[in-house]
């Protein structure tokens, strides 16, 4: 009894197992969904953290540090990993200190020098050369040697030191040298130097030479020296060489800048310029590569001068570059990296870190000490001074894009070598001393470029055929069509892509004036027909139904473009020749007439080609949405409007039109975000030239397309790498934005339907 | 105002030109489809058919023709104007064939250079491993003995084709030894060095080491003998241009005579040629041959994709739809989710290369394979991650389309079964996820669709232009995630626009551009019609 009883009430009771699984799938569902959510929200978050260190400024700490007897240095260079620098004394003794510890200096001497004392010294960190001048007017250029040692493991346990003569120069001097500069190639040096003697103080150049052989190259040669004083206008200060041998700069007292460059006949005075209209000069120093340099007015004033070749005289002269940002006081400290166009700057205990070209301020700091002498390590990862308080000490340097900056993504940029401020993408080039050229300006621009040629062939078809399908088309016809317009959507881009560039792309390149023509004729056979249709009578026309415009349109079509592809090459005659002035043949190419008369580029690969076949991409998109929209107008309002008397044509213009234009706009932001987006199309189509004009009929590179070409060749987590990752965000965000912009208006639409039976 | 009311019935007396020009962009729209599709078509379909061969004889003082040539055989691809200074005359594009011999397989040629043009029915076209067909008159068979068999002898033809089946017969033979029974050893000849640099030598691993080497021999002169095989026949032939020649059966795949064929036999000879084009690897750097690679990288992709998509796209839309607390949270997520579908895909596939090959595959790398290290084994682009990354590509539009599914179905039924007491996820696991399956398919279909014809996302993590090692083979463990892989996408740009020789792969791109299309736009057909039965289905279901 008992027992009947607890079953029949286990019989409504639900099983433990019934609940325990649903508690559990509701536990599962929620904990696997939000994860699934969140990675993939995880997306931006994570491209965002890519490009985080981008935009990061120099970090700086300290190191290592050691005190070093005061002989009176006057000379600090360093090794490649910063372990070993070296401090030259008066006398010309190379100290070279262990940082690790307080050990003794290790002394070397240049054997050339004897028992003499250099007069005047340069250290050229990049090559890790010394040059010394000596009171009998000679000059030694010392090689400081550093040979890292490994272990059996192949760690490097230590570093060996030696001096190496390479060349001694007799500068011809009569007095004692205070300055000189030197620079060398393979085959050529010069040296220049600045003596006082008793005539006064006298500029002097000295060249030389060396033959080299495939495996072995020859002692240098002194090939002449002149005394270039008389060309100065003032007392020369300071002298720098450099642009592979074959420039020198004079800085005089009473603040000109002369610039001399090598000609055939010898060094040549080619511009005299005054970095400072008011001002003395402090400073002058080279960036990496000696062709830069950097002014320094007591003041404290920074600048930036950059050769350039003058357009119109064809001549390279020395150009203001950048103002930088100024310094407290004159500036006491320079260093420039040797691997990129970052130089350290310092006015007192007030040190900064600058970007040359973009002129950013990578770090900036008031030292606990008075730096006398400092250097930027040769890899980048560190910085060495030398205090007034006679101690060495060095500081881990962590800023891995020093290049990138907000200024050097979007601003307009002065280059070395160019004569004016300009949108730049240039991420790879040849040579040690190229600099990446990471402006976003031209991708974006090449972005819109194809964005808009696309929307402005696809807008109109798609709209059309939209608002003709909902409103006109009768059920059974809107069946096929649809679906029709939907399978376009679903060619691959990289079909069209190729189709653009290797069957369109050929086409049409010989046929401009055709397809020209072709869409001129289209539109108006439209209307021609649509003329001639109302003239007919009645009786005719009522062979076709209402709603079966666009069949008789179809091999309409396709007639007109034939014969705005057949009158093409007349009207390339009639309007589009260019007489060649040579030979004075005239030529009927629309391509010559292009060029010739707008001074506008005429590729292949070009914006209309490009268009065109985005457009095949965008239109289904556009088509499909925004026929949904009107045909979601109420049935009721449309056969009011009709059931009043208004034309289907009135009907559509002034009931469905603006009824359904939120999510026209709607569909219009989403083909633009697929435009904007769009890879292999652009990959393929265009020549990937990133351009900043709006040209029809050249190319361009989007965003998309340059990631798509570059990011697999671009170096782990590198300045490029990171760059690209910042192009993802921002079409990332662009789409999103356009997204989000187009799924609000539908929304807004989906109520107000809902609010309005 | 009075005439607006004056409308006679019967009669449309106004001119309603704008419809004519909204009716002229649904034309130019279903043109622009039609038009795209039939050039593909053409193009693909013309790759397979066996086109006759001209026999062209120049005019005697012409120097146009190839190598000064002026009697040639060739196959004539297309006429088409070109336009120089004296105006416009027609070219001939020929395809030549033979590139040992005649320079190159394509040739221009000015239509007035021509003097005559005939199809001699005599005339052979044999497809060769290398160097392009060969348009040619055979002479002689020469058999392994010695023997010549004149091509005039009655049992010519019957012998000939018998002989480069057997080749044909062989060359399989060759392909299994070295894909299957050499690679499986080389494996194992791996891992015991592996074994041997970990554990040391001992003289077991040594002895085990001795009998795969021995085996690995045998093998190898297996191969010696079944290549000396191919090469022991020869075939003298002589070209239209007169040259003779004589090579080794070994390199003729097969002949035919495509003059000689009636409309029966040439599709025979398309049908034969496009089912190799599906089941052989390809050849001469991807313009010969076929795409059977591709096709299983494409498919293993895909199914790959699948396979992570559907759960992590249906668990979410569950989530979202049935567990998640309606709000504006819910919401918000609901539209960003629609959103990320149209974020560009190259987005998916920077951040794939980030994440996924460099961060994921590089931790793997330096926990699991550090002995292979620094070459990298999952720490560079592969299947895995590009299935990955596809994957989550297109989880937005699964997670949209179950979603409209969860949501179309009916309250009434759902209340039904609630009421006859089965809990949540006895209604959701028994009765509404049934019957919104059709949806959640279609959204896998629309996903898989955008999945196989996608590339850019694929370029930076993992697809390559060749990759003969099919993701799957008999070497343990079977299913290689980490390979790079081949896909039809990324074969249509890489033959398109990375081949040097890019004339002689434009057959091969089209003929991939077609499958490729066919591919696509069977699936999204799928999709729609699976969309309009799941409409009919539930307007036919609702209570």
């Amino acid at each position: 009894m008992d027992n009947r009883k607890s079953s029949q009430r286990r019989r409504f009771e639900v099983r433990p197992v019934t609940l325990r699984s649903d508690r559990i799938a509701a536990v599962a569902f929620r904990v696997g969904g939000s994860a699934i959510l969140l990675m993939v929200f995880g997306i931006l978050v994570f491209i965002v953290v890519q490009v985080f260190p981008l935009f990061q400024g120099a970090k700086v700490k300290p190191l290592h540090e050691r005190s070093v007897e005061s002989a009176g240095y006057v000379l600090l260079g360093v090794d490649e990993w910063t372990e070993f620098p070296f401090l030259m004394t008066r006398d010309g003794d190379f100290h070279f200190f262990n940082l690790n510890d307080a050990s003794p200096p290790h002394v070397l001497r240049p054997e050339a020098l004897g028992k003499a004392s250099p007069t005047a010294w340069a250290y050229h960190q990049d090559r890790e050369m010394a040059g010394l001048a000596l009171e009998t007017g000679e000059c030694l250029i010392q090689q400081v040697a550093y040979q890292p040692e490994f272990d059996e493991h192949g760690q490097r346990e230590g570093v060996r030191v030696a001096l190496e003569s390479v060349a001694s120069i007799n500068s011809g001097a009569e007095g004692v040298i205070h300055a000189l500069d030197f620079d060398q190639t393979e085959r050529q040096g010069l040296l220049a130097t600045i003596e006082s003697s008793t005539g006064g103080i006298r500029l002097r150049v000295t060249s030389y030479q060396r033959k080299v052989g495939l495996l072995s190259a020859g002692d240098w040669q002194q090939a002449d020296s002149r005394d270039l004083t008389l060309q100065l206008s003032g007392r020369p200060t300071h002298v720098l060489v450099g642009g592979h041998a074959d420039t020198m700069l004079v800085a005089d007292d009473s603040g000109v800048v002369d610039v001399f460059l090598r000609r055939t006949g010898g060094l040549e005075l080619i511009q005299s310029f005054r970095p400072f209209p008011d001002e003395k000069i402090a400073s002058m120093d080279w960036l990496a590569g000696r062709r830069s340099v950097v002014f320094g007015s007591p003041q404290g004033q920074l600048k930036l001068f950059s050769p350039a070749l003058e357009e119109a005289s064809g001549q390279v002269a020395y150009d203001l570059a950048r103002e930088l940002q100024s310094l407290p006081g004159s500036p006491t400290l320079f260093a420039a990296s040797v691997r990129n166009r970052v130089f350290l700057v310092g006015s007192g205990d007030s040190v900064s870190l600058r970007y040359g070209t973009t002129g950013a301020q990578l770090w900036r700091d008031t030292l606990p000490f008075e730096p006398r002498f400092g250097l930027i390590g040769s890899r980048y990862k560190n910085l060495l001074f030398l205090s007034e308080d006679n101690r060495l000490r060095s500081f881990a340097l962590d800023d891995p894009h020093p290049e990138a900056s907000f200024t050097g993504f979007f601003g307009k940029v002065r280059y070395e070598g160019q004569s004016e401020d300009r949108y730049i993408w240039q991420s790879t080039g040849g040579g040690d001393d190229f600099e990446p050229k990471l402006s976003l300006i031209p991708l974006i621009t090449g972005t819109l470029k194809g964005t808009l040629y696309a929307m402005l062939f696809a807008v109109p078809v798609a709209l059309t055929a939209a608002l003709y399908s909902a409103q006109f088309l009768t059920a059974r016809v809107r069946r096929v069509v649809k679906p029709a317009m939907e399978i376009m959507a679903s060619l691959p881009s990289v079909v069209l892509g190729f189709l653009a560039a290797l069957w369109l792309a050929p086409l049409i390149e010989s046929h401009i004036p055709s397809v020209l023509l072709g869409l001129v004729f289209i539109p108006l056979s439209a209307v021609m027909a649509g003329l001639v249709w109302h003239r007919l009578p009645p009786r005719l026309r009522d062979i076709l139904p209402q709603g079966c415009e666009f069949l008789p349109m179809i091999p309409l079509v396709v007639t007109v473009f034939a014969l705005g592809w057949w009158l093409g090459p007349f009207a390339e005659k009639l309007f589009f020749t260019v007489s060649d002035p040579a030979t004075g043949q005239s030529v009927a190419d629309f391509r010559l007439w292009w060029q010739e008369s707008l001074g506008m580029q005429f590729e292949q690969r070009n914006a209309l080609v490009v268009g065109f076949m985005m457009g095949f991409a965008v239109i289904p998109i556009i088509f499909t949405l925004s026929e949904d929209a009107m045909a979601n107008v109420p049935q009721s309002l449309v056969s009011g409007s009709l059931a009043l008397g208004a034309g289907r044509w009135e009907t559509a213009r002034r009931i469905v039109l603006p009824m359904a234009l939120p999510g026209i706009f709607s569909a219009l932001m989403i083909g633009l975000g697929r435009a904007v987006g769009e890879t292999m199309i652009v990959v393929m189509a265009t020549g990937n030239t990133p351009l900043t004009d709006f040209n029809l009929f050249s190319g361009m590179r989007t965003l998309a397309a340059n990631i798509a070409v570059e990011l697999p060749e671009a170096p782990f987590q590198g300045t490029l790498y990171r760059t690209l990752f910042l192009g993802a965000m921002l079409l990332f965000i662009m789409t999103f934005a356009v997204n989000t912009l187009a799924e609000i208006t539908r929304e807004r639409i989906r109520q107000r339907y809902q609010s309005t039976p | 105002m009075s005439e607006e009311s004056t409308v006679r019935p019967g009669k449309r007396s106004r001119v309603e030109l704008p419809i004519w020009l909204l009716g002229t962009g649904l034309a130019v729209g279903i043109v622009m489809v039609f038009l795209l599709l039939a050039v593909i078509l053409a193009n693909g379909v013309a790759v397979f058919w066996p086109r006759d061969v001209t026999l062209l004889q120049l005019r005697e003082d012409s120097t146009a023709g190839p190598g000064g040539r002026t009697t040639f055989g060739a196959i004539i691809l297309d006429t088409r104007a070109v336009e120089n200074a004296a105006g416009s005359e027609n070219e001939l594009y020929l395809f030549l064939g033979s590139a040992d011999v005649m320079g190159d397989k394509f040739h221009y040629l000015p239509v007035e250079e021509v003097e005559s043009q005939s199809l001699p029915s005599t005339v052979y076209v044999a497809e060769r491993t290398s160097r392009g067909d060969a348009i040619m008159e055979p002479l002689a068979l020469i058999l392994p003995s010695g023997k010549e068999v004149s091509a005039e002898a009655p049992d010519f033809s019957s012998r000939l084709n018998e002989a480069l089946a057997r080749n044909e017969g062989m060359r399989r033979e060759i392909q299994h030894l070295e894909r299957n029974e050499i690679a499986s050893l080389n494996r194992q000849i791996e891992l015991l060095r592996r074994e041997g640099v970990s554990a040391g030598a001992s003289p077991e691993l040594q002895s085990q080491q001795h009998a795969l080497e021995n085996e690995h021999e045998q093998l190898a002169r297996e191969l010696q003998v079944l290549r000396h095989g191919l090469q022991a026949a020869h075939l003298r032939y002589r070209l239209l241009s007169g040259e003779e020649r004589e090579q080794t059966l070994g390199e003729i795949l097969r002949v035919y005579q495509p003059n000689a064929l009636n409309t029966f036999e040439k599709l025979a000879i398309f049908g034969a040629r496009f089912w190799r084009f599906l089941a052989e690897d390809p050849r001469e750097g991807n313009t010969e041959g076929g795409i059977f690679p591709v096709i299983v990288g494409t498919f293993v992709l895909t199914l790959l994709m699948s396979v992570l998509v559907m759960p992590l796209g249906v668990v979410a839309a569950v989530y979202l739809r049935e567990y998640a607390r309606p709000g504006p949270i819910v919401h918000a997520v609901r539209i960003a989710v629609s959103n990320l579908a149209g974020v560009p895909s190259i987005v998916y596939g920077v951040f794939g290369l980030g994440f996924f090959v460099y961060f994921l595959g590089g931790t793997i790398d330096s926990l699991f394979f550090a002995d292979k290290l620094p070459a990298p084994t999952f720490g560079t682009g592969g299947i895995l991650w590009a299935a990955l990354t596809l994957a989550l590509l297109t989880v937005p539009v699964v997670i949209v389309a179950t979603e409209e599914s969860l949501a179309a179905f009916p309250k009434g039924m759902r209340e039904a079964s609630l009421a006859c007491g089965a809990s949540h996820w006895q209604t959701l696991r028994r009765v509404v996820l049934p019957a919104s399956a059709p949806g959640m398919l279609t959204g896998l279909i629309l996903a898989v669709a955008r999945a196989a014809g996608e590339v850019a996302p694929l370029m930076l993590v993992g697809v390559v232009a060749f990759a003969p090692d099919l993701p799957f083979d008999g070497v343990v463990p079977w299913f290689h995630l980490d390979r790079k892989f081949m896909h039809m996408g990324y074969h249509i740009y890489s033959l398109g626009f990375l081949t040097p020789d890019s004339e002689a792969a434009m057959p091969m791109v089209y003929a991939t551009t077609l499958l490729l299309i066919l591919l696509v736009v069977v699936l999204n057909v799928g999709a729609i019609l699976m969309r309009d039965y799941m409409r009919r289905r539930y307007t036919a279901e609702t209570f």
